[in-house]
């Protein structure tokens, strides 16, 4: 492994990262539920706005599996595992928090935006990050 | 699972930092497996079992008793 990708994938820079981004996250999502946004209009081509959603889907997972195998070879045996417990933690935290959101809360409080659901979901990853980070990967 | 990595580091009298540095890992990750917080992969407790020139269930037990 070399230095500049030992130090890339050092624990305490993934803390740093990691606290910063969820602090960053929480204050977005709160700062997000006074903001109001227009409606979603249909889309004028739903066919060609199917199919590049299709296409972004496709792309964005290429991405994500070239980066994990990227991740896999050069973190170390912990970290990596640290990185893919608290993603999968956090995906579900932020799945069951949007449905109760959408069951308990939606129709009196209103929905929740795009924005402030990728804040959900990184301030929940920094959270499991921190839980796993301190508790370990069996935990 | 429990593991001897502690006791094979101290009668080495290597610190976490420099059997980190022999197996190519962070010294967290050397501290987790020691307290038993995370169970390394196989490529990792391969390298372990070389480097303690033992075989890895000497160093690894899964009995939960």
């Amino acid at each position: 492994m070399s230095d500049f990708v030992k130090k890339l994938y050092s624990p305490l820079l993934f803390d740093c990262l990691f606290g910063l981004a969820g602090a960053v996250a929480l204050t977005g999502v709160m700062a997000d539920a006074s903001r109001t946004y227009p409606a979603i209009s249909p889309a004028a081509q739903p066919v060609a706005k199917s199919a590049a959603l299709i296409g972004a889907l496709l792309a964005a997972a290429l991405m994500a599996i070239l980066t994990a195998r990227f991740d896999q070879k050069h973190a170390d045996d912990f970290i990596f595992h640290t990185l893919t417990k608290s993603a999968f933690i956090a995906m579900f935290t932020t799945f069951f928090a949007l449905a109760l959101w959408q069951a308990l809360f939606a129709a009196n409080l209103g929905g929740v935006s795009s924005y402030a659901t990728i804040g959900m979901l990184i301030a929940s990853w920094s959270l499991s990050y921190f839980y796993t980070r301190v508790r370990g990967t069996r935990s | 699972m429990k593991n001897s990595l502690k006791v094979l580091r101290a009668e080495r009298s290597w610190s976490q930092a420099e059997l980190a540095d022999r197996l190519n890992v962070s010294r967290q990750a050397v501290n987790a497996i020691e307290t038993s917080k995370h169970d390394p992969s196989l490529p990792l407790a391969f390298r372990i079992a070389r480097l303690f020139e033992l075989p890895i269930e000497a160093i690894f037990n899964d009995d939960p008793a």
